[in-house]
């Protein structure tokens, strides 16, 4: 795997051959993935002060690991997969301790690019994601699959949108939150399909654990669709521990504690079931570091 | 107990925020500080523009009318909702005001 470190405006790399298809540009960094049948890429952006703009060329197949561990400032992040293109992108995010960022991602799809997203996100403060996914040519397809941990009084916002901008093209979304005692989650998200783009599909799913008497979760799925011949799916469910489940753990001989634990882990780790297992383990390595 | 702001007691209803969350604190007539989520357990609305008494510790809701007594932890005692809001018992220590989490 090439690794690629930006920190304080400027940049580093594993392999002396990406350097040259890294840019700086008046709207922040550029990575030019070069035109290969595969590549896997671990993106380290500590330089939040800018934007980064990733482009996939067509006909490659690309592993990407953006992690962003101590995010102070808002900044965009935009990905763009050219025709034909197999984007599998992992997103790990920390934002700082008592910090308030906004943050907009844009996923655009040329024709049948396919991104397999999974995003794993923690809070330390005030966080709003704005997650957009358009989807530009035929048969351009995105599947997102994530988990938010949000602590005792912090709060986030997750604002996704799928824009169906052409004829056959498909998005689907599964976001789970674990909301702490005193935490706050927002899901506002949005399947957008205009006229005459008929015969796309889309879903968007979210659920959200609360782990205290006093954390709230709000969601709102929304479908805005103006052709008929589609199919689209939306929905959300909020619940707490279910006592049935902890009494049976605790049957087994785990302390209540743990078997919360069990529950919670088991929850926030299930959109990540497909991840294969060395990006899996670098996810737990974020999670618990 | 965690530390909040200084004390400084006014008429109205002060807001401030603690990391995600945004907090209200009104004082009552002996200068008592109650310190709660500015969010209404109703329809989440923010509460930084309700109506105070500080005789009856009363909270009455702008938007759906929704009244809580902050004697009783932020009860609602009349209105669209049985939540309470989300109440923190404070103290006032050396001229700062400390809350219970």
């Amino acid at each position: 795997m090439i690794t690629c470190t930006f920190k304080d405006n400027s940049y580093t790399t594993s392999d002396p051959l990406l350097n040259s298809c890294i840019s700086q540009k008046e709207n922040g960094f550029h990575i030019e993935i070069p035109s290969q049948d595969k590549i896997s890429l671990l993106i380290d952006f500590d330089s939040s002060e800018s934007d980064l703009h990733i482009h996939i060329p067509s006909h490659c197949h690309a592993s990407l690991t953006l992690k962003e561990s101590n995010v102070t400032h808002d900044h965009n992040i935009t990905f763009y997969g050219k025709a034909h293109s197999h984007i599998n992108c992992l997103w790990l995010l920390r934002t700082a301790p008592e910090s308030s960022i906004t943050l907009n991602r844009n996923i655009e799809l040329y024709e049948s690019a396919f991104f397999e997203d999974f995003f794993l996100i923690d809070p330390q403060g005030k966080l709003e994601v704005k997650s957009n996914v358009h989807l530009l040519e035929p048969k351009a397809s995105c599947t997102s699959l994530g988990s938010a941990f949000v602590p005792s009084l912090c709060q986030f916002i997750f604002e996704p949108i799928q824009y169906h901008e052409a004829q056959k093209t498909s998005s689907y979304l599964s976001f789970h939150s674990v909301i702490e005692d005193l935490g706050r989650s927002q899901f506002q998200g949005l399947i957008h399909i205009d006229k005459a783009y008929n015969d796309c599909s889309g879903e968007q799913q979210n659920k959200n654990l609360l782990m205290g008497k006093r954390a709230r979760a709000l969601s709102s799925p929304r479908l805005d669709i103006v052709p008929s011949q589609v199919m689209c799916r939306h929905g959300s469910a909020t619940s707490s521990l279910d006592p049935l489940k902890v009494y049976y753990l605790e049957s087994r001989g785990f302390p209540t504690p743990k078997a919360k634990d069990i529950l919670k882990d088991a929850f926030f780790w299930e959109p990540f079931s497909g991840l294969p297992e060395d990006i899996l383990d670098q996810a737990h390595s974020f999670y618990t570091s | 107990m965690k530390k909040l702001c200084a004390y400084t007691p006014g008429d109205g209803i002060q807001t401030l925020p603690l990391m995600g969350l945004s907090l209200c604190i009104v004082y009552d007539k002996n200068l008592k500080p109650y310190v709660f989520e500015n969010r209404c357990s109703h329809k989440d609305r923010p509460l930084d523009k309700s109506e105070w008494n500080k005789d009856t510790l009363q909270l009455i809701c702008p938007f759906h009318k929704a009244i809580f007594s902050l004697e009783n932890e932020g009860k609602c005692i009349s209105g669209p909702t049985e939540a309470p809001l989300v109440f923190f018992p404070s103290e006032v220590i050396e001229g700062f005001i400390y809350i219970q989490l």
